[in-house]
């Protein structure tokens, strides 16, 4: 069979496997479970830094995709960048933290290297602790292309906006993570 | 962003990517959704109780997980369970799926449901408290599949 124009084969093949997934096929659900729980969930847990909201992001999706609620639609694109809109509206519904534009304190400022002579047990504290205090739009940005390494295009797909856009949050946001890091850096 | 800066944050990057890069959904998770899924399943069961139940173990908070000992929950498992039985008064009786659970070992999950999810039983004026919610016991088999569920008066 040949898939609807614009979709790939994979795409086809997935397309089949969601709907069975709505009339209750429990092969389609662990061939969908095992393809992209993990990867779900990583996205959850760095946006969030809880296990907890990774977990209910999860099964959020998850369910809302067996009871075909937000009606996955094949034409409009790829499953993968649907469930990840999915699991980011679900974490920032979790998520107290509305603030979209940034302070004047995430500036990069000077040339110093904020994470110089850290071990790596720092090193990854400090960056972590530093993306969860990034604004949710830049933080999205620095998970899906910085730690998720998608492509712009697929970051784009997944966050609904402009490959344009992607990029400058993506480059503000590396921005502004170093200005914290140095901040916080200078604390000590 | 200097050279020197981009370097140092890309390590710094890379090594939270690697330090997260092993995490997975809990077990509960598979679960819970196995459980919604049968419920998905079930034929001749009213659909909007299945969604009921379905997002009820979805937003479920679990209270406490108890392992029953193998045979039928129905009587050799359930109702022989010394910590729920002190008090069977307490509790509705057991409402079992279509063609009955058969002989599986699997797990009660207390958790809080709706109102509605226990109405769709015909089950009224359960729960003393005044919020939404009231508490049952689901039956989930080792499979994943819902068995069974009672609710808490």
């Amino acid at each position: 069979m040949t898939p609807p124009e614009g979709q790939t084969g994979t795409d086809a093949a997935e397309t089949r496997l969601v709907r069975l997934l709505n009339e209750g096929n429990r092969e389609a659900f662990g061939v969908l479970f095992g393809r992209y729980q993990a990867a779900l969930y990583r996205f959850a847990l760095r946006m969030s830094g809880s296990p907890a909201v990774a977990d209910d992001v999860v099964q959020d999706v998850f369910l809302d995709l067996i009871r075909g609620k937000h009606g996955y639609r094949p034409e409009l694109g790829p499953l993968r960048p649907f469930l990840y809109g999915m699991a980011r509206n679900l974490v920032r519904q979790s998520m107290k933290d509305v603030a979209e534009e940034p302070g004047e304190d995430g500036r990069a400022g000077d040339g110093a290297d904020p994470l110089a002579g850290l071990n790596r047990a720092e090193l990854t504290g400090r960056v972590r602790e530093g993306v969860l205090s990034l604004p949710v739009h830049y933080r999205e940005a620095i998970v899906l292309c910085d730690l998720e390494e998608m492509s712009y295009e697929q970051a784009s797909q997944a966050l609904g906006c402009a490959v344009g856009t992607v990029r400058s949050r993506l480059s503000r946001g590396r921005e502004m993570l170093l200005g914290k890091l140095r901040e916080v850096r200078c604390m000590i | 962003m200097t050279d020197q800066q981009w370097r140092s944050l890309q390590a710094g990057l890379r090594s939270l990517a690697d330090d997260t890069s092993e995490g997975t959904a809990s077990p509960a998770v598979e679960r819970a959704l196995k459980a919604a899924l049968s419920v998905r399943q079930e034929r001749g069961v009213p659909l909007a109780w299945r969604w009921a139940m379905a997002a009820s173990l979805a937003a479920a908070g679990v209270l406490g997980v108890f392992v029953l000992r193998s045979g039928s929950p129905g009587k050799a498992g359930l109702a022989s369970r010394p910590a729920l039985e002190d008090s069977v008064e307490a509790y509705t009786p057991w409402f079992v799926q279509r063609g009955g659970i058969g002989p599986v070992r699997g797990q009660v999950v207390r958790m809080r449901v709706s109102r509605g999810t226990a109405a769709a039983f015909g089950v009224r004026g359960v729960g003393y408290s005044t919020d939404a919610a009231v508490e049952a016991d689901v039956f989930i088999g080792d499979d994943g599949i819902m068995r069974a569920i009672r609710f808490v008066r």
